[in-house]
């Protein structure tokens, strides 16, 4: 049977070639598309270490010479506003924890990097001290960004508002700590000249950037007492990020509810609350990228699998249209409809699996060039064969329909009238 | 001769049905496709309102870094003011130099309305108006004097006047900016996220904000956008040539600070910095949307041809020459291009318009002025050719070269 389908296909080798190349080009062109959505989706259903639903960013502002209601002369420290401003907003019953940051937030698009390695006297090669998002954060902003201990339980405060502690992701902690412990050693970072030493006050799991991206090792160092209010003066109280969480409860409508009421209430001074935003619509505009693409991905996966089924329902028409006569003799020697259909099935079919071997050298020739992303999820064959897998089962189903109405029509007719065109 | 072939072609494609619908659709999504890439193109990159002038202006941003045995900063952003000011206004070159800075969103209050919305402001010079073409509803750009005294005044778009005065007269309201009180001199008709320089819902004077206006190492450097906008094109480079001479001369005058301005236009901003890169990248995707049908087409074509094989032999034999024959199949597959290619591109219209969401900008606004560019009309005809040839290039060559018997007994080529 094979050998005969072959053999057929090997006679229409005319229009079959072209519909081959067509499938080859196809098939490696899903591959692609599929396999990057593999592995956005697979990327996208990690932890990511944290959570923003129901938290917002304050946006703060300064008064300046001419603004309504400049205070000429503040009794008071940029510091100490910005802990005046957190303690109202800690207090107005709808808002659940706050926390003050530089560089953190989740999703927003600032970060800042920093070296770090373990001190345990050794003199470490340059290579050794690794590049980390480091995130400055004053110990709430665990919580409100629900940034757990490893073990999944919030963190001890007590622990975060020593002097110098720092939390590190449990990647930083096995490269630095081979034997996994810790929680109360002394870390060094390098910066020029300067030397500064930190204690690791607690370790929390792997932390992403963004649902798309792959964990990126972090440092949070928790700012209290002295170095909050060293940071403060360094980088100004207006450029912080105020974070909120606010109850879930509340969280119907807050943005406008918050924009009305905030009005005289949330001024400190010269620091005032110019806005608000919330920290999932930060997640939207940055992964609004990968959303563009995929459905750019997607508006050409369609293109393509509409061609094949444009090809195979052309072709196949034309085939039956003139093989009419071969099908009236199968019929009058007793092939049934059945039959018929699925010797036009098969057929499809064979030309379908004919493409696979080079559309596999293809993909493999991809991976080695390094067109795919390998960055986010190494090359294995479980990956290459689920991807070959859904692209496969997206043309098989385009080819069937594309062979269905052909087929139909061939199968349907009389075999005496079908013996006409002989 | 020519009406015949399309007589023919038309004859083709009313026999059978199922397989013409097939090739034109097919035909027609991969012109729409193209089509929609090539747009999407030319809306960032040509001209028209209120950027009219892309083609000949150039953005410009500034490197500071200490001169030899200097200690500093380096520093590689905007403009500062005063140096645009002091050195750059008075180019010979340009015909307009202009600046502006971008603050993002801010926060809009009348508080006596209780009234308080974030907006996109863009913090403008007066020659900003002179770059780009707004047509205003009412009032007027900022004057030299507003802007060299530093009054606070904002010039809002028709959306925003809508929003916050509800077809109250806006011109001399005053509306604070993040808190401080700017009158409003004009109404502009809203500008599209596609021009994304000119574009912005409130404009207000660049010297009544601080943080527009501010400077470093040496007045150097700050964070205005440099907009430099030629005669014609052709004066281009003379004009980085001017500006590159003015900033070495700036350079000399300064005590620590040397400066170097990097500038670039509205194409190389999409090209990005390798053009060679991205236009082979973009010409092997149209390739590859046009060829895709296209072998769906030479598979049919071919099976037609077949069919009229002894046709073409017998126009053979009475001395039809080879490229007659091909000249044939070639027109009358043009036909079947043609009719799809037509309805490609009205289709992508419809697709900017369905997608403009992500192949543009989230609310971007589509205009005529952007949609209906010449170059597009042209396009469209150049991807029906190059389609054409795709798919019956190769049947009309091989039938052109097949032997008269073969044809005249029907066999296949």
């Amino acid at each position: 049977m094979i050998r005969y389908i072959l053999k057929q296909l090997w006679k229409e080798r005319k229009s079959n070639g072209w519909l081959l190349a067509e499938l080859i080009l196809v098939g490696a062109f899903i591959f692609y598309v599929t396999d990057r959505f593999m592995i956005d989706y697979y990327t996208y259903f990690q932890p990511k270490g944290f959570d923003v639903s129901h938290t917002y960013r304050i946006k703060m502002s300064d008064k300046k010479e001419g603004d309504r209601g400049f205070v000429e002369q503040a009794t008071s420290t940029e510091a100490e506003d910005l802990q005046l401003l957190v303690q109202r907003l800690k207090q107005m019953p709808e808002i659940e924890n706050a926390s003050i940051s530089y560089w953190s937030c989740f999703y927003s698009r600032g970060n800042s990097r920093r070296n770090l390695i373990a001190d345990d006297g050794i003199v470490h090669p340059a290579s050794d001290y690794g590049d980390y998002n480091y995130r400055r954060v004053t110990p709430d902003f665990f919580d409100v960004s629900r940034v757990y201990s490893e073990n999944g339980k919030p963190f001890d405060m007590s622990a975060l508002s020593l002097n110098n502690a720092v939390v590190i992701t449990s990647d930083i902690r096995d490269k630095l700590f081979p034997d996994k412990q810790a929680v109360g050693k002394t870390v060094l970072s390098v910066y020029g000249t300067d030397t500064a030493r930190f204690v690791v006050a607690g370790v929390t799991g792997l932390v992403r950037n963004s649902d798309y991206e792959k964990a990126d090792p972090c440092i949070f160092q928790c700012l209290t007492g002295s170095v909050f209010v060293a940071n403060v003066k360094m980088f100004g109280a207006a450029n912080a990020e105020l974070i909120i969480r606010v109850k879930p409860e509340a969280d119907r409508n807050f943005r406008a509810d918050f924009t009305k009421k905030m009005g005289d209430r949330l001024t400190v001074n010269n620091l005032y609350v110019s806005g608000v935003e919330a920290v999932e619509e930060m997640r939207n505009s940055r992964l609004n990228y990968y959303w563009k693409e995929q459905k750019t991905d997607l508006s050409l996966f369609a293109f393509v699998l509409l061609n094949i089924f444009f090809g195979i329902i052309a072709t196949f028409w034309l085939r039956t249209g003139y093989r009419q006569g071969e099908m009236g003799l199968r019929m009058a020697l007793g092939s049934d409809r059945k039959g018929l259909f699925s010797l036009l099935f098969l057929e499809g079919l064979c030309l379908l699996l004919l493409t696979i071997i080079p559309v596999v050298l293809i993909t493999i020739n991809l991976f080695y060039l390094d067109y795919m992303d390998t960055f986010r999820l190494p090359f294995g064959i479980g990956r290459l064969l689920t991807g070959l897998g859904i692209a496969y089962l997206f043309m098989f189903i385009m080819i069937a329909l594309g062979i269905w109405y052909p087929a139909q029509r061939s199968a349907r007719v009389q075999p005496a009238e079908a013996l006409h065109y002989e | 001769m020519l009406l015949q072939y399309i007589k023919q072609s038309l004859q083709i494609l009313r026999e059978n049905r199922l397989v013409s619908i097939v090739s034109i659709l097919g035909t027609a999504l991969a012109i729409a496709l193209v089509m929609v890439m090539f747009m999407v193109y030319q809306i960032k990159t040509a001209n028209y309102a209120p950027e009219t002038a892309r083609d000949r202006t150039l953005y410009g941003s500034v490197a500071s870094r200490p001169k030899p045995e200097m200690t500093g900063q380096s520093n590689n952003t905007g403009f500062s003011y005063p140096l645009i000011k002091n050195w750059l206004y008075d180019l010979k070159t340009p015909a307009v130099v202009a600046a502006f800075y971008s603050g993002g969103e801010s926060l809009l209050a009348i508080p006596a309305k209780q009234l308080y919305a974030d907006y996109r402001v863009k913090w403008t010079d007066e020659y900003f108006w002179k770059a780009y073409q707004f047509r205003f509803l009412e009032g007027r750009p900022f004057t030299s004097d507003e802007i060299n005294a530093g009054v606070p005044k904002a010039i809002i778009s028709e959306e925003v006047a809508r929003q916050l005065f509800h077809g109250e007269k806006a011109i001399g309201q005053i509306v604070d900016i993040d808190l401080k009180p700017h009158e409003i001199v004009g109404v502009v008709a809203d500008v599209s996220r596609a021009t994304g320089y000119a574009y912005a819902q409130v404009w207000a004077t660049l010297t009544s904000n601080a943080e527009a206006i501010a400077s470093w190492n040496e007045d150097t450097v700050g964070s205005l956008m440099l907009v430099l906008q030629a005669h014609s094109k052709k004066d281009l480079p003379e004009m980085q040539e001017e500006l590159d001479n003015v900033l070495k001369r700036c350079s000399d005058n300064n005590l620590q600070y040397q400066i170097e301005a990097s500038t670039y236009s509205a194409i190389d901003w999409i090209v990005g910095a390798s053009s060679g890169k991205y236009y082979l990248q973009n010409l092997l995707i149209i390739l590859f949307l046009l060829l895709l049908p296209a072998l769906n087409l030479t598979g049919i074509t071919m099976n037609n041809i077949r069919k009229r094989s002894s046709e073409v032999g017998i126009r053979k034999a009475f001395g039809a020459t080879g490229n007659t024959l091909m000249g044939q199949i070639l027109i009358e597959n043009l036909v079947i291009t043609a009719i799809g290619a037509l309805i490609g591109f009205l289709l992508s219209f419809f697709f900017v318009y369905i997608s403009r969401s992500f192949l543009l900008t989230a609310d971007t606004m589509l205009t005529m002025g952007m949609l209906f560019q010449p170059a597009n009309f042209v396009a469209a005809v150049v991807f029906c050719l190059v389609m054409n040839l795709l798919s019956a290039g190769v049947p009309a060559w091989r039938m052109s070269r097949q032997p008269i018997v073969y044809s005249l007994t029907g066999k296949t080529i």
